[in-house]
């Protein structure tokens, strides 16, 4: 027990060990300090990265200093938080930055106003898992249908994919995954219920992604819709062609499935009003959208056949008949333009859009408007309408218009339509259908006391309306928008009213992927030529129907994707983003201290990246120079990267620049454990590797050689996918080897084996209890158990290796298990076996205190329950169990039970699955004779192995 | 008395031909009768004057500069055979002072030059070792330190940490074996004091180094020696070699139990190695990277034992201390740093050189009075003490004494002794670039506020000098200044914005002059000025033939014209016009 000294942190005084540094007291007491450069298991400070900065004060006076590398000292004022503090540390961290190059989060969903992880959905979908794409997107938002199909998709347009030929089609692929999941849709858990009750009053996209939010935090909601079924600008506005409403059905209905309430039919301001609403529930929430279209003040536009275009598609949608003639002119060339037209041309008319600014210029979606094109609907552009003709009686009949030019920019950066004087045009029609803009109904807003600005809803920067509890979002706060952008902004405001519901306004601080993209981000800057040497693989666009076919009908036009194609267009993903995005630590601090990259702009290096390992990427360009790779290996006197050159030229990199790949240390993935940032990426073993936010699924110990280190298991929740260290390190049998490939298909049919002698072929990873199991299924038909166990075993434990200076080394031991070089450091390893502790593997005998590596998980345990090799080449039945099928031998029936798909044989008649490692519980015995409890971390759908071996006994 | 000539035989004397020189003497001295002995001494430190030769007569001391190899012979048949001293390189005579000598007070430089360095004897005969005998004779360890804390001698390595005090923690370090180190990795730019001191009194700094192992308990030590110094190598590694013939080295030190060992470690010339934990770490078979203080060396040092490490002037002034006694010692500098200074003093200096003057002299008693003033009578702009981590004094600093305090008060460091003059034609924010442009690339890239910081204050120069600076710069640069200094792991990180904070302070005009009117007023930042051709052109076309970029066009005997475009600033123009025609703004 070390001495104790009192010092004051943060005003609070506190006993502390006296021999610890400022950080690491405050870390004792819970405080959190900022550093890139501290390895815990390594006692002395690195002092690198200089983000540790505290205020300290002694007797001597006060100073802001590193705290790694101060000790503390009997009555010493320790602040950890100042504005001068985070001014140093931000300073650092802008230095660190300004050399930094590399997406954080990828452009694409950086762009996307819902923030959907892009990258994420994209790479679970290569990998064939579109399950996983979808609950990656139901994450954000509960639309991924509606999504799907008609998103006006501002991803694609940032997609840098485009820059090495054409974006990935990223609508299309979350179509698929969507459309995969419909039928038995992923669906998050609801907790209990808060007690709580929201009113939503409008259930287009806003409204519903309000709603799915707030029934995810267990509160009641209700929506009230003024319109006949819910969906709003998505079932009314959006054609069926393009969102066929089967489909918006099923999504409402999942929505509603979660509990949620409706009453349509029931409009606001009308039939109910906010005192009823603000008696019913706790809070309410407005997104009523906007419903009424813009008018242009042109001579004509009161005559008859003259309509807005929000007006005539909700008339379509409800199956009211609009009378447009035969000849219909629509105005604008937004997407609700496109949608009028194409509505329009589908009802058979012959349709002329016109459009005061050129094509380039136009809102609508460059598909759209060639989709609207190909079904034979004529472009004017640089062309406005000046007065539609026609009389009261009659209604439309031509329509005069002025050609344009374009002039200098205007407001909106695009160049301002200028009119040619005397250059007219007339276009007979006989109905005429604004689409240029639409706003929100604010009369009735503004009679419930709602203020209004602009046109909107007025709401401050927490969704709050003036009327205390109540809250919007949407076009009816936004104006109009898109789905995405309602969505995105709806789920935000849900988090505002359950911190409201929780207790307090006050508390609610915007999401991280709310306005601040994803925290600290910074974007690499590329253009075409940096992607000069990429292989070309054009994009893949979803099938649609033939023009003069679906001009027929308002089916949906959109064919949908096979799974193949699905992931190959998937695979074309670029992967901006940083592998590191969930766990960089450069990056949760700039967001901490609001560090910008931009500050100390200067030269950066363009290293080449090293994807040579397998399993491991380096990027030094992610390097921040922590030191922690270097010292993480050096602690084992194995030197796979070192510091090079001097100055700004520093750089990390394995000895004379030869590839990691080539390294043949076992320690390689420990670099990924150690850094900090991406310099050293572990890459999952999957097509794509994500990056996705794994959950810790438990803590286990390593079965990959017969040290049994203790690790944490990272996976989705199903799979594992990661082994981390607990403490000290991880080797890359551990990582990279052991992981196991999952096998659950039985192979083949058991025969019957009554009354053959069955002999079993054990794994050296088998259980205790496995091996009890097999024993009893041995015996009971005559057989035996054999096993490839080792002729010798330590006699020296754990204690005994970490008390001795002097420990000789069988280098091959390292091999077999490289994690005992924790255990052993550089300066007590010695030549020549004199020494008082030995080292070794089992094919060197030597007398005194050994410790004898081994690389099964329990040959421990086999050798002590008496296990031997097999004698035998000959068997009536082999049970060869959780490994591979041994050459050379002879039997009328294999049967093989394997964990593992990598171990399976065609010698073995039947292939019987089995739970592996991460799936089992169980004891094993390791090289220290200590006994191991394994624990299942990874849920499995089979049987306990030894109720299956019970199993092949009855 | 038998005459004797001594030939200045450092690596400066050498470079500017003194082995040519001293073979020159040795063969007139071959084909003559006479009995002279030629000798191959240290570094006299007039480097203005090198090679330099003395002739040592009964009436006393005659040195020569600028000698070539053809004065050798009018030197010994004129001088030594008939009386008669070669009048026009004779720089000092028993008749003739000179006041680059008489104004200094020598003592680490008591033997650089009169002795020769590769024979122990002749250091034995000036006294050497005596203060060694003295120690094992008389004193206890604590003796020794105490004499040494009464002397006020602080390290002459830069921080200027009183010596005493360091050892004393060191000998209190409780431990089975401690190191002692002497830091030779000389490595500011301009800066050769050292480099001096090993090569022509090795045998001080060794003494100085066995009476500070005796003083703190120490019984192995290590020289860490730059490899680019080859000849202070050898002739430290004969030193040693010789030390230990006569035990003053090695097992039971001349008969006491006490015993000690040197070795030399040469470094591969990086900067950053002079740093004392990086020093450390190198001599351990590491990169040269500073670590986190505390530990100090002097409780955890080289291979984690208590070290006590002080840089070669500092050991080459402790036999004299203990030989002369502390008092003397304390006696010369000022009441808070007792003894001398050893400067390199350079750049536009009329008598550049080694110069070793009591601490606290005034630059203006060095610069004019020792140095001889600016070259070619220029005006005086500027001064870099201190090195790269130094600081740029202007004028008015010119009668500040120069101590340890001042100086840090005034921004410069005292260093390890550089001393750079600048005049009217240098130009202050280039000189902050250039020594800035030195500190970035020998940072060890460890921290992020030396490796990345003075990268990036660098770049804002870089801008200042090619006319695209703004007032926002300045700001920035200064908070990287203030960040870079505050929280640098190590001194060179901590000292590396020194030139640029001086110049920021006392030629502040000249930043703004680049920035604002893109002017550079000493016409040395190359993508700031203009080359012109005045009317005085006579046409000669030499300029023309000359251009590197070949844009200087015009016909024979007609005024020439250059055009701008195409013109690269080389200068060349300006150096062949034989009318100064070529203009420069």
């Amino acid at each position: 027990m070390s001495e104790k000294i009192e010092i004051t942190i943060d005003e609070k005084a506190v006993e502390v060990d006296r021999d610890l540094s400022v950080l690491d007291a405050c870390r004792h007491e819970g405080y959190s300090i900022p550093t890139l450069c501290e390895i815990e298991h390594i006692p002395e400070p690195f002092g690198g990265c200089r983000l540790c900065l505290v205020e300290i004060e002694t007797d001597r006076g006060s100073m802001i200093t590193t705290s790694c590398d101060t000790p503390i000292s009997p009555g010493m004022k320790v602040s950890t938080f100042s504005e001068e503090i985070a001014a140093g540390r931000r300073a650092a961290l802008e230095l660190l930055l300004s050399e930094h190059t590399g997406d954080c989060v990828a452009p694409c969903s950086l762009e996307c106003p819902a923030t959907l992880d892009v990258q994420g959905y994209l790479a679970h979908i290569a990998n064939g898992d579109p399950r996983a794409a979808v609950k990656l997107i139901k994450e954000k938002t509960p639309l991924a249908i509606s999504l799907g199909r008609a998103c006006f998709a501002p991803c694609e347009e940032e997609c840098r994919r485009q820059m090495v030929e054409d974006p990935i089609s990223i609508r299309q692929e979350k179509q698929y995954a969507a459309e995969v999941d419909i039928d038995e849709p992923w669906t998050p858990e609801i907790p209990g219920d808060t007690g709580k009750s929201v009113g939503v009053v409008g259930g287009g996209p806003a409204g519903l992604t309000a709603a799915y939010f707030l029934r995810l935090k267990g509160h009641e909601v209700k929506i009230y819709d003024m319109m006949p079924e819910l969906g709003g600008m998505m079932r009314y506005g959006i054609p069926n062609y393009r969102l066929p409403k089967d489909l918006l059905d099923r999504e409402i209905d999942w929505i509603l499935d979660l509990g949620v309430e409706v009453q349509t039919r029931v409009e606001f301001g009308e039939d109910i009003h906010i005192e009823d609403l603000k008696e019913i529930h706790d809070a309410v929430f407005i997104s009523t959208g906007a419903w009424e279209s813009w008018m242009v003040p042109i001579k004509g536009k009161d005559l008859p056949r003259v309509y807005g275009g929000i007006d005539f598609l909700v008339d379509h949608a409800l199956g009211n008949e609009v009378d447009i003639g035969e000849k219909v002119m629509v105005v604008g060339c937004g997407n609700t333009a496109m949608d009028v037209a194409r509505t329009a041309r589908r009802l058979g008319k012959e349709v002329t859009l016109v459009y005061r600014r050129s094509a380039e210029q136009a809102p609508a979606s460059d598909e759209e408007m060639k989709e609207a094109m190909e079904e034979g609907i004529k472009f004017e552009y640089l062309t406005n309408p000046e007065e539609i003709c026609g009389c009261e009686v009659n209604g439309v009949s031509k329509v005069t218009c002025a050609r344009m030019e374009l002039g200098e920019p205007d407001a909106s950066g695009r160049p301002r339509p200028v009119k040619i004087e005397g250059e007219t045009v007339e276009f007979e029609a006989d109905s005429v259908i604004l689409a240029i803009g639409q706003s929100p109904e604010v009369d009735k807003l503004e009679q419930e006391g709602l203020s209004i600005e602009k046109y909107t809803l007025t709401v401050n920067d927490k969704f709050s309306t003036n009327i205390e509890g109540v809250f919007a979002a949407g076009d009816v706060a936004l104006g109009p928008c898109s789905i995405v952008e309602c969505t995105g902004h709806a789920r935000e405001a849900a988090y505002a009213v359950n911190a409201y519901l929780n207790g307090g306004l006050d508390a609610y601080t915007p999401h991280e992927d709310y306005k601040l993209p994803f925290g600290y981000n910074h974007i690499d800057e590329k253009d075409e030529e940096d992607f000069a040497d990429w292989n070309r693989m054009p994009g893949i666009r979803m099938p649609v129907r033939i023009p003069e076919e679906r001009v027929k009908d308002f089916d949906g036009i959109e064919l949908g994707f096979d799974s193949e194609t699905a992931g190959s267009e998937a695979e074309r993903c670029l992967e901006c983003g940083c592998l590191d995005r969930f766990e960089c630590r450069l990056k949760e601090y700039s967001t901490d201290h609001g560090a910008k990259q931009e500050n100390f702009e200067g030269f950066k290096h363009d290293y080449e990246i090293d994807e040579s390992h397998p399993r491991i990427i380096r990027d030094p360009n992610k390097c921040i120079l922590c030191g922690s790779c270097v010292r993480t290996t050096e602690e084992h006197g194995e030197g796979v990267v070192q510091f090079v050159e001097r100055g700004f030229q520093t750089i990390v990199e394995p000895a004379f620049g030869d590839p990691l790949g080539d390294s043949d240390s076992k320690l390689v993935g420990s670099l990924a454990d150690a850094c900090p940032t991406g310099a050293f990426e572990e890459v999952l073993p999957s097509v794509k590797p994500g990056p996705f936010e794994l959950v810790e699924m438990g803590t286990t110990y390593c079965q990959g050689c017969g040290l049994g280190c203790p690790a944490k298991v990272y996976g989705d929740g199903e799979r594992s996918l990661k082994l981390s260290p607990i403490e000290g390190h991880l080797c890359d049998i551990g990582k990279f080897e052991s992981l196991p490939h999952m096998f659950e298909d039985q192979a083949g049919e058991l025969d019957d084996v009554d009354g053959y002698t069955i002999d079993v072929y054990a794994s050296l990873k088998a259980t205790s209890e496995e091996l009890e199991a097999l024993k009893k299924l041995a015996h009971a038909t005559g057989g035996g158990v054999h096993a490839d166990v080792p002729s010798i075993v330590s006699t020296a434990d754990r204690e005994d290796l970490l008390s001795s200076e002097e420990i000789y080394v069988d280098e091959e031991a390292f091999s077999l298990c490289p994690v005992l070089k924790d255990l052993v450091p550089p300066s007590s390893r010695k030549k020549g076996p004199d020494a008082p502790i030995s080292v070794v593997t089992a094919s060197e005998d030597v007398e005194g205190k050994r410790v004898v590596a081994q690389s099964g998980a329990n040959a421990v345990g086999l050798y002590l329950d008496d296990i031997r090799p097999l004698m035998s080449k000959e068997f009536e039945v082999l049970l060869v169990y959780d490994q591979e099928v041994p050459e050379n031998v002879d039997a009328d029936y294999i049967i093989q039970m394997v964990s593992d798909s990598r171990l399976l044989s065609d010698k073995a008649d039947v292939q019987i699955p089995i739970r592996s490692w991460l799936q089992k519980g169980g004891t094993v015995v390791n090289i220290f004779g200590e006994t191991i409890e394994l624990e299942p971390v990874v849920p499995s759908n089979l049987p306990s192995n030894v109720e299956k071996i019970n199993g092949l006994l009855e | 008395m038998k005459p004797k000539i001594s030939v200045g035989y450092a690596s400066c004397g050498i470079a500017a031909g003194a082995s040519e020189v001293d073979k020159a003497l040795r063969d007139a001295v071959s084909t003559t009768s006479m009995d002279v002995e030629v000798r191959r001494v240290g570094c006299v430190g007039m480097c203005h004057n090198e090679p330099i030769v003395e002739v040592h007569m009964e009436e006393g001391v005659y040195v020569y500069g600028d000698v070539s190899p053809d004065d050798a012979e009018s030197i010994v048949r004129s001088h030594l055979g008939e009386g008669v001293p070669l009048e026009e390189k004779l720089i000092v005579s028993p008749e003739k002072d000179y006041d680059y000598f008489s104004s200094q007070k020598k003592i680490v430089l008591r033997n650089s030059g009169v002795i020769d360095p590769e024979n122990i004897q002749e250091y034995i005969d000036s006294g050497g070792y005596d203060a060694l005998k003295k120690v094992l004779d008389e004193m206890s360890p604590q003796d020794v330190i105490d004499e040494i804390k009464d002397s006020n001698l602080r390290g002459r390595g830069g921080a200027g940490f009183p010596t005493g005090l360091k050892w004393q923690f060191a000998a209190d370090a409780n431990a089975d074996k401690k190191y002692i180190i002497c830091n030779a990795d000389e490595g500011d730019p301009g800066a050769f004091m050292d480099r001096s001191i090993l090569e022509g009194d090795p045998h001080a700094i060794l003494e100085g180094m066995i009476i500070g192992a005796y003083a703190i308990g120490a019984d192995e030590a290590y020289i860490y020696c730059r490899a680019e110094y080859p000849l202070a190598l050898k002739r430290l590694n004969i030193g040693i070699e010789q030390a230990k013939e006569r035990s003053f080295l090695g097992e039971d030190i001349l008969g006491t139990d006490f015993s000690f060992d040197i070795h030399i470690k040469e470094g591969a010339g990086a900067f950053v190695c002079g740093e004392e934990t990086a020093l450390m770490h190198s001599i351990e078979g590491g990169r040269g990277m500073p670590r986190p203080r505390p530990p100090f060396p002097a409780q955890k040092g080289l291979f984690d034992k208590p070290t006590n490490i002080n840089n070669v002037e500092t050991w080459a002034n402790v036999p004299w201390i203990i030989r002369n006694g502390a008092d003397r010692y304390s006696e010369i500098g000022t009441e808070r740093s007792g003894g001398t200074k050893v400067f390199a003093l350079a750049g536009k200096i009329k008598r550049g050189g080694l110069v070793e003057v009591p601490i606290g002299t005034p630059l203006r008693e060095i610069i004019y009075d020792i140095g001889g003033g600016i070259d070619q009578d220029l005006e005086f702009k500027a001064v870099q003490l201190g090195g790269p981590s130094g600081g740029c004094l202007p004028a008015e600093y010119l009668d500040t004494p120069v101590d340890y305090e001042t100086l840090t008060e005034a921004g410069a460091i005292m260093g390890s002794g550089g001393m750079i003059v600048m005049d009217e034609c240098d130009c202050m924010v280039n000189v902050a670039q250039y020594f800035l442009d030195f500190t970035q690339k020998e940072s060890c890239g460890k921290c992020t506020f030396c490796r990345v910081g003075t990268k990036r204050m660098l770049e804002i120069l870089d801008r200042f000098t090619e006319g695209e600076g703004s007032q926002e710069d300045i700001e920035k640069l200064r908070s990287l200044a203030k960040y870079i200094k505050s929280y640098s792991l190590c001194g060179l990180g901590q000292t590396a914005p020194n030139p640029v904070l001086t110049t920021l302070r006392y030629f502040y005009d000249e930043y703004i002059q680049h920035i604002e009117h893109g002017h550079c007023t000493a016409t040395v930042c190359r993508p700031l000025i203009i080359f012109q051709i005045t009317d005085e052109c006579v046409g000669c076309t030499r300029c023309a033939s000359e251009c590197p970029a070949d844009a200087i066009s015009g016909d024979p005997k007609s005024k020439h014209v250059i055009d701008q475009g195409t013109c690269v600033k080389c200068g060349a123009c300006v150096e062949v016009c034989p009318v100064d025609a070529v203009e420069v703004e």
